[in-house]
């Protein structure tokens, strides 16, 4: 998918993993360079997931979301139907990444093959602001969210 | 600190920065500042002077933007081409090429249809890759 989608992506230098994911979190495909720690894999998707269903609890429907660091950046683009997440170097612009897969969300809209094969792939969303998904830490911390909202 | 001292050394080509030099061999602030220091004072590295056309465009690429945004909005591109190229403090003359996608990126928020809008961001890219990739 990202060869097909997102095919300038990888020769943005700086740019260090792509990943797709389905709703539930299983992972569509990815690129990364040679000596990035995949195995952070699940906990990026579980955090980006997250992060768009807080947005959405507190009434803010994201769509992306960009958080930096002193090594680098964190991009995460959330689509109807995956979620897209792109790990840079600071000096990458995040104007560039969000034009490269705006293109390239223009270009899975129109392929009925793409739609396809991922239809088969993915297994549906899944709420990942459940308890199961938290500590009690971010358990304690959506349930005072949630009397924040419902206290007039 | 001699092996990191050569590996510095190894990888100045007149192109890296300080910065991806230190990352690429996993150096601390402290140990960069050091080594970086001391291969200058003894003047076995210097600072490179980047020319101009290394970090800007002609602007003839910015025609040919502002050309693609015309046959989607009309005259008045030119109008809010000019007003972004104020919002980002830029001259048509001197202007920087990581500054393509964000000069992009705006004025896409000028296009209301979102097709027109995908439209402008494909031809944009493919005018401004390049430059950029």
């Amino acid at each position: 998918m990202i060869s097909e989608l997102f095919p300038d992506l990888p020769q943005v230098e700086g740019v260090e993993l792509i990943t797709i994911y389905g709703l539930d979190n299983e992972i569509l495909d990815s690129w990364s360079q040679p000596h990035f720690n995949r195995q952070i894999l699940p906990d990026l998707g579980l955090n980006g997931f997250q992060i768009f269903s807080l947005g959405e609890r507190v009434k803010q429907s994201l769509s992306e979301v960009v958080l930096t660091h002193e090594k680098g950046q964190i991009y995460y683009r959330r689509h109807r139907d995956f979620m897209v997440v792109v790990i840079s170097k600071l000096k990458v612009d995040a104007a560039l990444i969000r034009l490269i897969i705006n293109v390239g969300l223009g270009e899975y809209e129109k392929s009925k093959k793409i739609q396809k094969s991922l239809k088969k792939m993915s297994r549906g969303a899944v709420n990942f602001l459940d308890n199961k998904y938290l500590d009690d830490l971010e358990a304690e911390f959506l349930e005072k969210l949630k009397h924040q909202s419902e206290t007039p | 600190m001699l092996h990191l001292e050569w590996a510095v050394v190894t990888q100045l080509d007149g192109e890296k920065t300080v910065a991806e030099i230190a990352d690429i061999l996993a150096l601390s602030e402290e140990e960069s500042q050091q080594i970086f220091s001391k291969l200058f004072e003894e003047g076995l590295l210097e600072l490179v002077t980047i020319s101009p056309d290394y970090l800007f465009i002609s602007s003839e690429v910015l025609d040919e933007i502002e050309y693609e945004l015309k046959v989607l909005l009309g005259p008045i591109a030119s109008i809010l081409f000019e007003d972004v190229l104020n919002e980002l403090g830029k001259s048509r003359d001197k202007f920087d090429k990581m500054s393509l996608p964000i000069l992009v990126d705006l004025l896409t928020t000028q296009i209301s249809d979102p097709r027109k809008q995908e439209e402008f961001q494909k031809v944009s890219l493919n005018k401004i890759k390049p430059y950029i990739l």
